[in-house]
């Protein structure tokens, strides 16, 4: 700064503060000084639809939180007790010991039910962050050249997310998560030749068996979220090193960030951020109840509660389910299960479309250049039709999967329910992709709009290369 | 680089600085509260209710603090180019083949492949340990000829027990509760059946026993229209229609319910004539094997 | 230089404060929904001062009879009621889904359209058709009833239709098994004997009286605050109603703080 420049070299060295001391004694051990500088003045650009990816970090961190404390009550046993607790209606019933430490942690430690129910509901959230996360990303194009991996790396992390939800609400053993384990068990042996042995595998032996709720447990755990903190680290050590995208404005370039420092600016809106997602989460954990599963009771293999549906992330499985035909064609002697195609093959080629998409669309596109900066969703009409379609595809499944719950809210026979969203899968997403193609095209017909003065700050280059605010009306 | 025009006065921040403070302090207040609650018996919305508090104040407070009393500037620095010079590739590329020599020694470097394979597959096996080969399982349930019909609660179920357009669960004698052998045992006007002949003896005075197992995806089959008279599955609503042999009538279920084989006694309670005599629950591949 | 706004092209960004109100006021209308559309009504107090008698077969005649015939021997419209018992005549009438409002519409429970005089004069009425006999009224008593009991023979004979939540739910066919909150022990113990609709019928064979009384009592239970320590309850429907609100509050509320976060300041 020119004023700086201006200190007398007669002036006396300051006193060395606290920090001073703090910083010599670490970067004399490790030399970190200068990366540390660079890593806080390191740019981030601000705008408020990149924070949603730290929401669902957060909604991860308290899931590691709370489940940290959970793990110390869980008995993950499948060998039955008697249930004599404060809980009435329960009381001598002969429940499996997990159901019957779950039951107890909700009403008999102090704290234990609202650590439950945040841990809970950061669960459902944490997957709903993530789909808004993947969607601001995917109609942005931001997973193009050279964010490849990164889209692989969050790929993986979404649908870990899932197996550890999945895994994590089957583990209190408890009557509608075990009907839940007995589909995907009964998915499981729908595959061709290796089903029985696959489902066997996993489940070690015909359901329901005594090690599952145990390994479960293991996967829930230890495997999945090592997986996950890893896979997390990775995703973060990429796109710190690769530089964050931004959205096109003054002053931003392909070969420039344009944002604020990390230090002190973006760390502490982050730091706030989280403290108001675990302020959302802890809001939710015990003012709206979830699971309850003294309310279910214990898994009973040859009882069921209806309406039976999984949590909402596994809703479109369950509703593709629902909708697949009765179709079981014998083929030289190989009977093809009617789960088969929707419970197996659906979601994998959904989820293989998905995982590969920016090399799918380099290759439509034929535009293999990087990309730092990102795309306003309506500039790239066939991303945003097939996107929007194939977000369709999950939306009418999803609601599918509750067509028991619609039928009676919309007053509908359930079976007449079921043929018309048979018929809304496939119309739907040609609909909206199609209509969304034709709406991106038009706009990128019409010339681009003036924003409204007061809607933007408006930024002058100054001589030293920084950025000022130009004052209002001037040019 | 030079701040913002819109940085704020010395008054505005002070009023700033007191909002944060207080907001700083009720983070406080809220979390001591929260621990006295705790040590005088907690209770769940009480306790989510100051947590909220002391989370949402905190983070609004440094937010605001981040927003407010920090000059707001924009900044830029350059973005490197990600990839390496070519130099810098083929000194890697260089680093790795230099002394190690591979390009020379391809078949070696195929046996040890070739090795690899070998101990991966013999590491392999813990894992074929995790469960056992699907045998017969599959194929069978514990019903037996001569199999008493139990209720959950291991007492024999009896005619009388059942009015007409009755459902209930039954099990073979001493294996009460078991997740295979579950079985509906109906009770429907007598003269309403459908059934073909070698059907029909299997069912007897209108009383007809069919898995519970849903041949879809497994599920209890528990839910029963009776003035219908049928059965329909809560996890996707597959329907079937017990006057025909429990034909699937709607929904993803392809295969009737399998049939169990019962004769009433003169004391009024059941037996089984046998097992079902095709694998009940959801299908899977080589089922038909063994079909005569 | 001309102002070009930095990102997509959004929306103008609401308050966050009226964010924050909408959102509580949408909680709170579908909470009153919810609570609103599982309660069953209450049939009308019989009017203090009414003493004139009741006349049970002028009553029958003009809202019955057009579908279940003059004498209860039924019509194309209605099934006989002969025989049928009074628990049946009871139930329909104090529930609300007789008389129909027009043949072949399907039973809803409601309001009932009779006072509770008017419903036992008919119930006498009607349960001497045919020279009487059917299921009685059952005497239901929640005090008498055990609740564990009751949660067991809930779970096993009624959750596969009603929830175990007794939240109700869709049985197919046009037919929904109503939720059970909040119904009178004696109605449930009506249709547990009578089957009405597409119901089974689970009579003493079954369900002795013991275990009617503990269901009952369990359903007592289900709505008390010990039930639902975790907070609102939502009706008991579970994961799909904590779907709604993990999008509609949790996302809802955390999109409203990223944006309230990254706001620009006006001065």
């Amino acid at each position: 700064m020119r004023d700086e420049a201006r200190i007398p070299p007669t002036a006396t060295a300051p006193e060395p503060t606290a920090l001073d001391r703090l910083v010599a004694w670490l970067d004399e051990r490790t030399g970190a000084a200068d990366f540390v500088r660079s890593a806080l003045r390191k740019v981030f650009p601000d705008h408020w639809s990149f924070l949603l990816g730290e929401v669902a970090l957060f909604c991860f961190v308290v899931l590691v939180a709370t489940g940290v404390f959970l793990t110390f009550f869980f008995a993950a046993d499948s060998g039955p007790v008697v249930y004599d607790g404060p809980y009435a209606p329960l009381r001598g019933a002969e429940v499996s010991a997990a159901f019957d430490s779950v039951v107890r942690l909700s009403f008999e430690v102090r704290a234990g039910l609202l650590m439950r129910q945040i841990h809970h509901w950061a669960a459902v959230v944490f997957i709903a962050a993530i789909v808004l996360h993947v969607a601001r990303v995917f109609f942005t194009g931001a997973f193009r050249r050279p964010r490849e991996i990164n889209w692989l790396v969050g790929f993986g992390l979404l649908v870990l997310g899932m197996a550890a939800g999945f895994t994590g609400y089957s583990l209190p053993d408890d009557l509608l998560s075990g009907t839940g384990l007995r589909i995907a068990y009964s998915v499981a042996l729908s595959i061709p030749f290796l089903g029985p042995w696959l489902a066997y595998l996993i489940f070690g032996g015909e359901f329901p068996t005594r090690e599952l709720i145990g390994r479960l447990y293991v996967f829930h755990i230890m495997l999945i979220p090592a997986l996950m903190i890893g896979a997390v680290g990775l995703h973060l050590a990429i796109l710190w090193f690769q530089k964050h995208t931004q959205y096109p404005g003054p002053g931003r370039t392909e070969a420039n960030v344009v944002g604020r420092h990390f230090w002190p600016g973006q760390v502490f809106r982050s730091l706030g951020l989280f403290f108001l997602t675990a302020a959302v989460l802890a809001l939710l954990g015990g003012f709206v109840q979830i699971n309850p599963v003294w309310v279910y009771g214990p898994f009973v293999p040859s009882a069921v509660s209806s309406p039976a549906q999984p949590d909402w992330y596994i809703g479109w499985l369950e509703g593709a389910l629902r909708l697949g035909p009765n179709w079981e064609p014998t083929i030289f002697g190989v009977t093809i299960p009617s789960p088969f195609v929707p419970g197996v093959v659906l979601p994998g080629l959904l989820f293989t479309a998905f995982a590969l998409w920016p090399f799918i669309e380099a290759r439509l596109t034929s535009d293999h250049r990087e990309h730092h900066l990102l795309d306003d969703p309506w500039q790239a009409p066939l991303r945003l039709a097939l996107g929007s379609a194939a977000l369709t595809i999950f939306v009418v499944l999803t609601v599918a999967g509750a067509n028991d719950i619609l039928a009676v809210f919309l007053n509908v026979e359930v079976e007449a329910l079921t043929q018309v969203l048979r018929v809304v899968l496939v119309v739907a997403p040609i609909v909206v992709g199609v209509v969304a193609y034709r709406l991106a095209v038009e706009r990128a017909r019409r010339p681009p709009e003036a924003a409204a003065p007061s809607a933007g700050i408006r930024l002058r280059r100054t001589a030293d290369g920084g950025f000022e605010e130009a004052e209002e009306g001037a040019s | 680089m030079t701040g913002r025009a819109s940085d704020p006065g010395p008054v505005t921040e002070r009023r700033i600085e007191r909002l944060v403070a207080a907001l700083f302090a009720l983070t406080a207040l809220t979390g001591l509260a929260l621990l006295g609650l705790y040590i005088a018996g907690g209770q769940p919305q009480l306790e989510c209710l100051l947590l909220a508090l002391c989370l949402g104040s905190l983070g609004i407070g440094i937010i605001l603090w981040s927003q407010e009393l920090m000059p707001e500037r924009q900044v830029e620095e350059p973005r490197h180019r990600l990839a390496s010079d070519p130099g810098a590739r083929a000194a890697l590329a260089e680093a790795i083949e230099e002394e190690a020599g591979f390009t020379r020694r391809r078949f070696l470097i195929r046996m040890l492949l070739t090795a690899v394979g070998g101990l991966a597959a013999a590491l392999a096996i813990p894992v074929f340990s995790l469960g056992p080969a699907p045998g017969r399982e599959l194929f069978t349930t514990s019903w037996r000829r001569g199999s008493r019909l139990v209720g959950l609660d291991g007492q024999p179920i009896r005619a009388a027990d059942l009015a007409v357009d009755a459902v209930t669960t039954v099990f073979p004698e001493g294996h009460a509760g078991d997740a295979q052998a579950q079985t509906l045992l109906i009770r429907v006007p007598a003269d309403l059946l459908r059934l073909p002949p070698d059907r029909a003896v299997w069912a007897p005075e209108g009383y007809v026993a069919y898995s519970k197992v849903c041949t879809h995806a497994g599920c209890p089959v528990g839910l029963y229209r009776a003035a219908e008279r049928r059965l329909i599955c809560p996890c996707h609503q597959s329907t079937f229609d017990v006057l025909d042999g429990a034909r699937p009538v709607f929904g993803p279920a392809a295969r009737p319910l399998p049939q169990l084989p019962i004769q009433l006694q003169p004391d009024g309670t059941f037996v089984a004539l046998g097992d079902f005599d095709e694998p009940i629950g959801p299908s899977f591949w080589n089922m038909t094997e063994g079909e005569s | 230089m001309r102002n070009v706004r930095v990102g997509p092209p959004l929306s103008i960004e609401p308050t966050a404060i009226g964010g924050f109100v909408a959102l509580a006021a949408v909680l709170l209308l579908g909470a009153a929904a919810v609570v609103g559309l599982t309660a069953p009504p209450a049939p009308e107090p019989v009017a203090a001062g009414t003493v004139r008698a009741i006349d049970a077969a002028g009553l029958y005649a003009a809202s019955c009879a057009s579908c279940h015939g003059p004498v209860g021997e039924g019509t194309a419209n209605g099934p006989s009621l002969r025989g049928v018992g009074a628990a049946s005549v009871d139930f329909m009438l104090r529930t609300g889904r007789m008389p129909l409002p027009a043949p072949g519409v399907p039973m809803t429970r409601g309001r009932p359209a009779f006072s509770e005089a008017e419903i036992s004069a008919l119930v006498a009425y009607v349960a001497a058709f045919g020279g009487g006999g059917g299921p009685p009224i059952p005497d239901v008593q929640v005090s008498r009833g055990d609740v564990a009991r009751g949660r067991e023979l809930f779970i096993t004979n009624c959750a596969a239709c009603h929830g175990a939540g007794a939240s109700g739910d869709s049985v197919g066919g046009g037919f929904v098994a109503p939720p059970l909150l909040g119904v009178d022990p004696t109605i449930l113990g009506e249709a547990i004997r009578t089957g009405p609709g597409v119901m089974p019928v689970f009579d003493e064979g079954q369900l002795s009286p013991q275990d009617v009384d503990a269901i009952a009592a369990y359903l007592a239970y289900l709505r008390s605050r010990e039930a639902a320590p975790g907070g609102f309850p939502l009706a008991g429907v579970g994961p799909v109603a904590e779907g709604y609100v993990a999008w509609l509050v949790g996302a809802g509320l955390l999109v409203l703080a990223a944006r309230w976060t990254e706001r620009r300041r006006r001065r």
